[in-house]
Formats: C-alpha cells, sequence, structure tokens
C-alpha cells in the first residue's frame, strides 16, 4: 500500500513535471516572431506610389462581425468599401457576453487579429498591453489620414496619449466616438414624463425639485392618470437602477450619470469618488424619500434588461428615468405606438429638465469621455497594413465612408438634398420598409469607427420631432447648465491601485433605498470601500494629481 | 416483472402519495407551459395581461422567424451532430474507463483512480487550455466541442460505483468458460447494466446539448454555433453583464432584437429536442420499480 | 505506455515480488486497454495545461506567456492576499460555506425522498409520467427560469395581487436579504429535485425483485420492504452523491444565484462566483488573479473531499474510494 502510494506521487510529479515541459514548448512557439515585421519596414510608401496599389486582407475582431461579414451573401455596401480601399476584412467574430476574455485569452496566446475592438482604457490591461509591445503605436504623423487627426486632436482626447498627462505622450488607441465632444452627453441622462397623464391628474406645472416630483408620482398612482378605471398605475420607473442618477445633480453633481471624482468640499480639495460626500447621501435620501412615498416602482431593484421601458410603454408606469437621446426616444415610441395605435409617442410625452441645485441653484448637464472603447491594432501588423487600417478609418470617418456605412448607397437609398440626407428605403410586398441591414448586412457593424450617436441631432432616419425635442434639451442645457465639476482625466490616470474602484452607483442606490436607515447604510458602505483599497486609491490619485497639475 | 401482493388494495398512503405527485407534478410543468404558451402569443396581448395563464391568441410568428433563419437551422444541427456523436464517443470511453476503475485488484488502480479525481479539482486555467487547444488545431473545429469533455470524472466514479456493485457470479461463470475481461464487459456486463449506462447517457447527452462555454471561447465561425450560443445571444441581459452603464447600453441598442415571444420560441427549441429523448432512456432506470404494480 | 511506466515504478520499489507482479499486469493488461482512451484524454486536455495553475503566484507578462511572468511580491502570495484583506470577499466566502452547508442539509435528501415515493407509486403509467413531468423544469435553464420568477414574485406579481386580495400587505421577497437564501433553495428544489430522482431510481431499478418477494413471503409489512431493501440498495449512491456534493463546497450555485440576485441581497446570497465576475467586468480581473481564486478554491474543495469520503465511508461503510 504505502509503495502504491509513493508510487502514485511519483507519477503525479512526473506527470506535472510533463506537463511543465509541455507548456514551455508551446510558450517557445509563442515567442517566435512573426516573419513578415522586420522585412516589411523597408517597404513603407514613397509619396509617389499609390497607397492602395496592394490587396490586403485586415482581420478584424468587433461585436458581431460575423454577423455582418457573411460569406456567399450579396452586400453592395460591403463591396464598395472593400473597393475603395482594395482590402478584404476578415472577420473574427466575439460577442458582447465574451468579448473580453476571449480577447485577453488572444493576447497572452498570440492570437490575435490585426485589430480588436474592446474597452479597455484605465484598465490594467491598457497599460499591460502598450508596456508589452502587444499593441501597436500610432504613427505620429497622422496628416495622411486627415478625419483621424481630427478626432485624435478633438475635445477631450488627450487622454489618449500615453503615458496620460505627456505632452509627448504617443496614441496606442483609436478611439470609437460616441460623441464629437465631452458636452454632446448632455442628453444621455434624462426623464421622460406622459404629460397627457399630467393633464389628467390636474398637474400641469411640470415639477422643478424632488418634493413636486414625488407629489406628481404620487398622484399617478392614485388618480388613475390612464382612465381605465383600475388603480394599476405606478409613478417612476427606470431601465435599471442605474438611470436614478438623474436626480443627483441637483444634490451631488458628480453623481450624475455614475460615479465621478469630485473635489471634497469639506476636505480642502482633495479628489474623492463622488459617492463619499456630504452632498450624495442627500440626494440618496431623496431618492429613498421618492420610493417610501410609492412613486418608485417597487422592483426597480430587479428590472430586467427591457422591462422598464416596456412597463412604461405599455400605460403601466407614467415616467421613465433613462436618456433623452433621439435614439431611445424613438425605441420607446416605437414600443408605445405598438401598445397605442391611437397616439402618437411624441404628442404625450415630454422631457424634463434637470432639477435646480439644492446648495448653489446651478443646473449641471452631464459630461464623460467622448468614446466608448477603442481599436487596437496588433503589434505584429506591419506598417503598410497599419497605412491602410488607418485609410480605413480614415473613409469612415469622413462624410462619403459614414453615409455609404450607415445609409446604404447613394442615389438607390438615399440622396443628398442641399445639406441633408433623404432616405428613399424600399418597401417589400406587403408595403413594409426593408431595413438598411437587411439588404446589407455590413451595415450591422457600421459603428467601426463611430457609434450612430455622434450625428444623433442630424440623422435622418430618426422621427423628427423626437430628435427635434431631445436637441432643444441639449440647446437649452447648454445655454444654462454647468457641466458636472469633474476632471475626466482622474479615473484613468495610472496608479497602482486603481483596479480597486470597484464601486457602482446601482449597488449603492438599491442597497441605501432598500434600507430603513440610508444614512447608517451608507456610511457603512463609504466604511468598506475605504477599506477595501479605496483609501489607498484616493491617496495615490491626490498624488498624481498633484504631479500632473490636475487642479 | 409484477410482484403480486395478496392486499390489491389501496391504501390511504397510496391516495395521499398519488395526489401529492400530481400537485408537484402541476407545479413542476407551469414554466414550460408557460414558456410555450408565449412562444405562440400575441405580443400586444401578453402585456396588456397582468398574467398570461390562458391563451388567448396564438399566432406562429417567432416560430416562421426562427425557422427561416438560416443561423438557428445550422445551430439545430450542430447541436444535434454533437450530443449523438459526442455522447456515443463519451459513453465508449467512460464505461470502459470506469470498468477497469472498479477491480480494486488490478495493480495500480489506485493510482488510476487518483489520476482522474485530480482534475475534478485543479485546472492550469484559461490560457493553458486555449494555447493546448490552438496547439491540437482544434480551434474553430467542431471536434473541439467533443473531445475536450468526453469524459466527466464525477459520471465516471457513478459508474464505477455500479460496476462494483454488480454480483461478481456472473462475471466469474464466464470466465471459467474462457471469455477474455473485454469480451465479458460487452457482453455480460453491459448488458445488464442497463439502467446505470441509460442514466449516464442520458446525463452526458443532456451536458453535451447544453453546453456552449466550449463554442463561446473556441468557436468563431457563426456556422459552428451550437443552438445554446444562439439562445445566450437572444436572452441574455446585458446590463447585468456590463459594468459600464454606458456598455450595457451600447450592447443592447446594437444587437438585433428579439421579442419576447421569439425569445420563448428559440427557448422551445433548444428545450424540446432533447427532451424527446428522454422517455427512451427512461424506460431503462424504472424498469424493475414495479413493486406492487398492478397488472395492467 | 502507461503500464510500462507502472511496471517501471513498481519494480524499483518492490524487487522481491517482480515475477507475480508482471504477471499480474500481463493478465490484467485488458483492463489496462480501457482505461488507455479516457486516460489520454485527460492527459492531453487537463494535464498538460496544468502548468498554468503557476499563474497563481504571477503577475501576467502577455509577451512573455505564463512561463516567462514574473513572481508577484510577497514572494508569489500578493493575489491571495489582496483577496484574503477583501471585506467583500471574505463575506463571499463566508455566504458561499453557509449556503453549501444549508443546501446539502436542506435540498439534498429531497430527490431522495422523491425518489421512494415515486417508487411507492402503484400505477406504473402515472409512475412514468409523474418522473418524466418532474425532470421538465431541469431543461430550462436559470436565466429563463429567472424570468418567470420574476414576473410572479414582482411587486405586481401574482403572489402579491394574491396577498393584497386577501387584505394582506405586498412583499417583495426578491429583495429581502432575509429571506433570500429560502427563496433560492425553494426554487432550486423546485427546478433540480425531479431530474436528481433519476440516478436514485436507476440504483433502485437494479434491486432484485426476488428480494422482495421473499420478504413478502416472511410477512413483511410495506415499510419495513423500503427499509430493508431498497433503502440499502441506494445507501452506497447516496454515499458517492454526498461526497461529491461535499467536494463542490466551494460552487454554491453561480448560475442561479447570479440570474436571480440583486445589490439588496449581496449581503446575504453574494458567492465566490458571483464576487469575482462582478469584478471581472469592473476591473478586468486578469488571468493570474483568477486563477489563484481557482486555486484557492480548488484546494478547499479537494480537502472537502476527503474529509467527506472518510466521514461516509465511516458512516455507511463504502465511500468513492
Amino acid at each position: 500500500m504505502k509503495n502504491l502510494k509513493k508510487t502514485a506521487v511519483f507519477l503525479l510529479a512526473v506527470a506535472m513535471i510533463f506537463s511543465v515541459l509541455a507548456g514551455c514548448g508551446t510558450q517557445q512557439e509563442n515567442n517566435a516572431p512573426e516573419t513578415t515585421s522586420a522585412a516589411s519596414t523597408q517597404n513603407t510608401s514613397t509619396v509617389a506610389e499609390d497607397p492602395l496599389k496592394d490587396h490586403m486582407e485586415i482581420s478584424l475582431a468587433m461585436w458581431g462581425i460575423g454577423e455582418a461579414l457573411v460569406e456567399g451573401v450579396q452586400d453592395a455596401v460591403r463591396d464598395q468599401l472593400f473597393q475603395k480601399l482594395n482590402i478584404t476584412i476578415k472577420p473574427v467574430n466575439v460577442t458582447w457576453d465574451d468579448y473580453t476574455q476571449k480577447i485577453q485569452v488572444w493576447a497572452a496566446s498570440s492570437q490575435l487579429p490585426n485589430m480588436f475592438a474592446i474597452d479597455s482604457i484605465g484598465t490594467q490591461n491598457y497599460k499591460n498591453w502598450i508596456e508589452q509591445g502587444i499593441v501597436h503605436v500610432l504613427p505620429d504623423d497622422l496628416s495622411p489620414y486627415p478625419e483621424v487627426q481630427k478626432m485624435m486632436n478633438g475635445n477631450g482626447m488627450d487622454i489618449y496619449k500615453y503615458p496620460m498627462g505627456d505632452e509627448n505622450g504617443k496614441f496606442y488607441a483609436i478611439p470609437r466616438l460616441n460623441h464629437f465632444s465631452v458636452d454632446d452627453w448632455s442628453t444621455d441622462n434624462g426623464m421622460q414624463v406622459r404629460k397627457d397623464w399630467m393633464e389628467n391628474v390636474g398637474i400641469t406645472k411640470e415639477p422643478e425639485n424632488m418634493d413636486e416630483f414625488i407629489e406628481l408620482m404620487k398622484a399617478f398612482v392614485e388618480k388613475d392618470p390612464d382612465q381605465n378605471g383600475k388603480k394599476d398605475t405606478i409613478g417612476l420607473t427606470c431601465y435599471n437602477a442605474d438611470w436614478l442618477t438623474w436626480f443627483m445633480s441637483a444634490y451631488e453633481p458628480g453623481m450624475l450619470g455614475g460615479i465621478n471624482w469630485v473635489k471634497d468640499p469639506e476636505n480642502s480639495g482633495q479628489w474623492i469618488p463622488a459617492f463619499m460626500t456630504k452632498n450624495a447621501l442627500e440626494g440618496l435620501k431623496a431618492i429613498k424619500k421618492l420610493y417610501d412615498a410609492g412613486g418608485l416602482d417597487k422592483d426597480f431593484a430587479t428590472l430586467k434588461s427591457e422591462e422598464g421601458r416596456n412597463k412604461y410603454a405599455a400605460n403601466k408606469a407614467g415616467a421613465y428615468a433613462h436618456d433623452v437621446t433621439p435614439s431611445t426616444l424613438s425605441y420607446v415610441a416605437q414600443q408605445f405606438e405598438k401598445n397605442n395605435p391611437d397616439k402618437k409617442y411624441k404628442d404625450v410625452v415630454t422631457v424634463l429638465k434637470p432639477f435646480k441645485n439644492v446648495n448653489d441653484g446651478q443646473y449641471y448637464r452631464l459630461i464623460a469621455n467622448p468614446a466608448w472603447s477603442e481599436t487596437y491594432i496588433n503589434a505584429k501588423t506591419d506598417d503598410k497594413k497599419i497605412d491602410r487600417i488607418l485609410r480605413l478609418f480614415d473613409y469612415v470617418l469622413g462624410e462619403e465612408g459614414y453615409n455609404l456605412i450607415h445609409f446604404g448607397i447613394e442615389g438607390t437609398d438615399w440622396k443628398k438634398d442641399g445639406d441633408k440626407i433623404v432616405l428613399t428605403p424600399k418597401k417589400d410586398a406587403s408595403g413594409n420598409e426593408i431595413p438598411v441591414s437587411t439588404t446589407y448586412p455590413f451595415t450591422k457593424c457600421g459603428f467601426i469607427a463611430e457609434w450612430s450617436g455622434t450625428r444623433q441631432w442630424t440623422n435622418p432616419s430618426t422621427e423628427p420631432e423626437l430628435q427635434k425635442m431631445s436637441s432643444d434639451l441639449n440647446d437649452w442645457l447648454q445655454a444654462n447648465a454647468k457641466p458636472i465639476p469633474t476632471d475626466l482625466r482622474v479615473p484613468l490616470l495610472d496608479v497602482p491601485d486603481k483596479d480597486k474602484a470597484t464601486a457602482k452607483f446601482q449597488d449603492i442606490v438599491i442597497k441605501c433605498v432598500l434600507s430603513n436607515d440610508v444614512e447608517k447604510t451608507w456610511n457603512d458602505l463609504v466604511k468598506e470601500y475605504r477599506a477595501n483599497g479605496y483609501d489607498k486609491l484616493i491617496e495615490e490619485i491626490n498624488a498624481k494629481c498633484a504631479e500632473l497639475g490636475i487642479q | 416483472m409484477h410482484i403480486s401482493m395478496k392486499h390489491n388494495k389501496t391504501t390511504g398512503f397510496d391516495a395521499f402519495n398519488s395526489i401529492l405527485m400530481i400537485v408537484l407534478a402541476i407545479i413542476a410543468i407551469f414554466p414550460l407551459y408557460y414558456v410555450v404558451l408565449i412562444s405562440f402569443a400575441d405580443y400586444s396581448s401578453v402585456q396588456k395581461q397582468l398574467i398570461y395563464i390562458l391563451p388567448t391568441s396564438f399566432n406562429t410568428e417567432a416560430y416562421k422567424l426562427v425557422f427561416n433563419e438560416k443561423l438557428f437551422f445550422n445551430a439545430f444541427l450542430v447541436s444535434v451532430f454533437i450530443t449523438v456523436v459526442g455522447t456515443v464517443v463519451s459513453m465508449t470511453f467512460s464505461t470502459a474507463a470506469s470498468y477497469a476503475l472498479s477491480k480494486k485488484f488490478v495493480p495500480g488502480q489506485k493510482l488510476m483512480f487518483t489520476l482522474i479525481l485530480i482534475p475534478m479539482f485543479f485546472s492550469g486555467g484559461l490560457i493553458p487550455y486555449y494555447l493546448t487547444i490552438k496547439n491540437l488545431g482544434l480551434i474553430d473545429k467542431i471536434w473541439v466541442l467533443i473531445l475536450p469533455g468526453a469524459v466527466n470524472s464525477f459520471y465516471l466514479i457513478l459508474m464505477k460505483n455500479f460496476f462494483e456493485d454488480l454480483p461478481a457470479s456472473i462475471e466469474e461463470s464466464a470466465k471459467i468458460d474462457g471469455a477474455n475481461d473485454l469480451y465479458i464487459l460487452y457482453r455480460i456486463v453491459l448488458p445488464t447494466s442497463a439502467p446505470v449506462i441509460a442514466t449516464i447517457s442520458l446525463f452526458y447527452a443532456v451536458d453535451r446539448w447544453n453546453e456552449y462555454y466550449g463554442a463561446l471561447l473556441f468557436i468563431s465561425n457563426r456556422n459552428l454555433y451550437p443552438l445554446q450560443l444562439v439562445l445566450r445571444e437572444a436572452v441574455l441581459d446585458f446590463s447585468q453583464i456590463m459594468a459600464s452603464t454606458i456598455g450595457a447600453q451600447i450592447a443592447q441598442s446594437n444587437r438585433a432584437t428579439y421579442t419576447q415571444g421569439l425569445q420563448m420560441a428559440i427557448i422551445v427549441i433548444s428545450t424540446i429536442p432533447i427532451f424527446c429523448v428522454y422517455p427512451f432512456l427512461q424506460k431503462h432506470f424504472t424498469k424493475g420499480i414495479m413493486f406492487g404494480a398492478i397488472k395492467e | 505506455m502507461n503500464s510500462a511506466a507502472v511496471t517501471g515504478k513498481m519494480m524499483n520499489k518492490a524487487p522481491k515480488k517482480n515475477k507475480s507482479l508482471w504477471d499480474k499486469i500481463l493478465k490484467y493488461k485488458y483492463f489496462y486497454l480501457m482505461f488507455l482512451p479516457a486516460f489520454l484524454l485527460y492527459l492531453l486536455f487537463t494535464y498538460v495545461p496544468m502548468y498554468g495553475i503557476q499563474l497563481a503566484f504571477k503577475d501576467l507578462n502577455f509577451a512573455k506567456g505564463i512561463m516567462g511572468s514574473p513572481w508577484t511580491s510577497m514572494h508569489g502570495m500578493k493575489h491571495f492576499y489582496d483577496l484574503l484583506s477583501n471585506s467583500e470577499f471574505i463575506k463571499a466566502f463566508r455566504n458561499t460555506l453557509v449556503i453549501s452547508l444549508q443546501r446539502i442539509i436542506i435540498e439534498f435528501p429531497i430527490p431522495i425522498i422523491l425518489a421512494l415515493l415515486i417508487n411507492e407509486i402503484r400505477k406504473s403509467r402515472l409512475k412514468r409520467i409523474v418522473q418524466t413531468v418532474f425532470t421538465f423544469p431541469h431543461f430550462l435553464s436559470w436565466v429563463v427560469v429567472t424570468g418567470i420568477f420574476f414576473n410572479l414574485l414582482g411587486d405586481s406579481g401574482v403572489l402579491n395581487e394574491t396577498i393584497v386580495a386577501l387584505g394582506g400587505e405586498k412583499i417583495h421577497l426578491l429583495t429581502q436579504a432575509s429571506t433570500f437564501r429560502t427563496l433560492l433553495y425553494g426554487t432550486d428544489i423546485w427546478k433540480e429535485a425531479g431530474w436528481g430522482t433519476i440516478i436514485y431510481l436507476a440504483a433502485i431499478s437494479g434491486i432484485n425483485t426476488e428480494l422482495y418477494e421473499a420478504a413478502i413471503v416472511d410477512g413483511a409489512k410495506r415499510f419495513q420492504l423500503t427499509r430493508y431493501i431498497t433503502w440499502p440498495a441506494i445507501v452506497s449512491v447516496i454515499g458517492v452523491m454526498l461526497v461529491i456534493s461535499l467536494s463542490n463546497i466551494m460552487n454554491a450555485g453561480f448560475d442561479q444565484i447570479f440570474n436571480m440576485y440583486n445589490p439588496a441581497v449581496y449581503d446575504k446570497a453574494d458567492i465566490i462566483d458571483t464576487f469575482i465576475y462582478r469584478r471581472t467586468f469592473i476591473t478586468g480581473l486578469d488571468f493570474a488573479s483568477s486563477t489563484a481564486i481557482g486555486l484557492f478554491k480548488s484546494v478547499i474543495n479537494f480537502i472537502m473531499l476527503y474529509a467527506g469520503n472518510v466521514i461516509v465511508r465511516k458512516t455507511t461503510g463504502k465511500g468513492i474510494y
């Protein structure tokens, strides 16, 4: 028996050693560099040569690209794009479910495609990939790609310089714009209210503070605003608890849109995460007041994906906390009009202006980093390919490319009417409009270079009155509201403990609102977060800010 | 085989038991009923009602959409292939291995058992696993969904346990007649082990049918997606997954929208087929539980 | 080859028994053959990648790979230190243990009892139908099932409507930390108990019916039949299932909890796996950290396997080895 056990242990050791050796073998495979890079740097394109001379195959990993580039399917948009740039894009599919994991695994096993999309700025990966030579630096001279250059020099884009804060820093990421400037985020957090219900309950003045809002919500619950004889309506619902930050502009503006870093009024201007201020507590108390008064959906903590939106669109709730961008307004309108075929959403909705801040009487509007997610180029890609990739971006960031991959073929699917674009959709046998993404699957990945939020107020495919509603609110906010008092660089600073920044607004608001004592819960939460890394993090952030001169 | 009892009358206990079982069965069947119901229902009638228990509408829109979509059809075939081939492979390897493990007199048996026990607990992590698969050339090949998970230690242990409990007499008499161990396994032991074979086959089959994680990691070719992966895309709620509110928003607005009816139809199609296998296997492990059965 | 290696080592350790051992191995060669395919699979897909465990003690460098990555500070223990000094992790760890143990006490016996009850059904048709229907919920994934539960248990769901109709106050089970675990166990039993009966029914169906006949002839009552014939036959299966359950103590049901929980119940329901999952998406928790946690869980699970086996062997005479 003993002999057998010893044998077992010995053999296991042999097995382990064997596997370690196997590991060494595979790693050596990884470290063998691609042969192309050294040779091709000799052949950088000269001025005289046509930069698009050689056909190139570029592999791209991006959400859902497998659906957009299916083999054997007719797609004139794809063909036109490929032809224009003399490329073929080879799709490497990732899904929203797995993209981070997949890309990390590929990075660790030399399996990365030529370019890939991921939201990693501010994370350890971003830093590691740059420093360990996984992603390629962008050329210093971006003048051959004017649109790209314009974008990289745009508003709020200095955060993409690495190291951040260094004037001579280099770019490693091509950001994927969600808006053209930090200010365009103004309508990305808002409140939609049924103004027809307001009339039915006899309150026609839009609420301008939390108490008035609570009154209105209570009326929605009690006074049968949908006039169906049943007491089956609730006041406010939301996409999910995250969107309750809208109320925070009146208390702690640094918490509008999420947890930003602000200067602590009680502590000589030290930077702290906004949820730790006394004002934040006031805001949480106000939301609790709303909940206790019955004005907030009791299920707000467990709403699944589109449940809140569906409730609101099905006449079960009178107010909806989400954003008031044209696309969301349109989507709600679609649902609403399915449920109420005799009404138009634009006739029954109003978008609220924010409440005045209770401390300084100001209005605040949301600002945020203009881009969400970036494109990275594999370090092993040769210079010629990098040039072609940048030309691809240059094209789709420009008018011609943008219109192609969003609206289809000029003349067939849309035409220019002076400055504006007018869509000319095809109809199918039953008279329904055929969506562009059906005819040209490539347009499903129209977000190669920018999301659809960038041109949201001029997008021809949005219902014009809803678009105007959103755009008007934006105009008002730009004129009357201050940007939230944060510095967008702070959360992205490179400090050793940055992965300790784990606080989420959703967690905080749900725990506080559903507790019996908001102040105690909030205090305990702050204490816990501090002990689990925030104390260190705050120290490091403030030191770094001092170093970089961030006031 | 029926056992005749002197007293054939149903006792009070029997009545109680039967009623209890029926009540529990209703509770158990409800969600599947609900899912099927919604898959055939009309969107707006569902929204109008508080709780949709009895069908008030009927349309097959969702199913038409699903069957017309090449992606689903492919995924269905892929899943069927993986399940059938996978189960056959798994059972072949597993019955052999666990039978061998059940013989304590074989030298090194303890070691063999330890060898299959360790991987149940210790794993080298994702990166080496990925590299191994890559080096074996299995990335984006259908065999990556069959081979790596072909043998499950837990099921091996269960089968070993069953084999150990078998009376040794049958094997001994075969040995006296001169049969070798392989023959004994395949011609004598297995035919009398129908319950455990049926059970473990069912377990493997269901595992294969429900598998998605391997596909998530190793398959980029949409033609090789199994059904469960497609189902996840349709039904998954990204606001839970994405830490950034903006990220979750963008994810939601940039993927195909699936109505509730469509989601339910996909769920039904992803669930029913494996379920159809069940009755065929059930008879093997309910056979013999006929104590007190009334002659039918 | 496997047997050659075994032979070699054996011969080194026990020279006296040379001849008879080699003879034995030749005699049982078919058994080694049977074991071989499975063994090769394990070797390729589990043992070869096992070198990755060392990543738990390293900081991953993407360019250098696992072998070339540097060891972390604190003698390689930094990842473990980070975790164990985080109060949220400790809470999650505690919850994991408590929930797993409670599951064993509350949920584990149910399929056994159900199997015995099903076994008692006289009409074979009803027996089959009931057993089939009981397995239905297993086939639906938690993603789907929680949607239905949320509908039923929500503020405007059936449960609350009934309560209000009966004159009571609405209850919010989904956000109530104190009753959340009970909710977890109840829904899990509902979903999995029926499927869990299969293995026990399979064991019961292996019982020689002559035993029953002989006992009846001897005048045994119905309950005695169950106690003295049915029960001993399934005890060994129960033992195996129990040991396996104990060895899964660090996995307290991620799929279910992830789909059903929300921040209001984190205190009681957050387990290690859900905690890690959240961190992965907020801070991009890296592979090294997750390998460390994996190792941490594995070690504890393995210890529980051993302990569980000892306990089960002492009480029933037979464990899993």
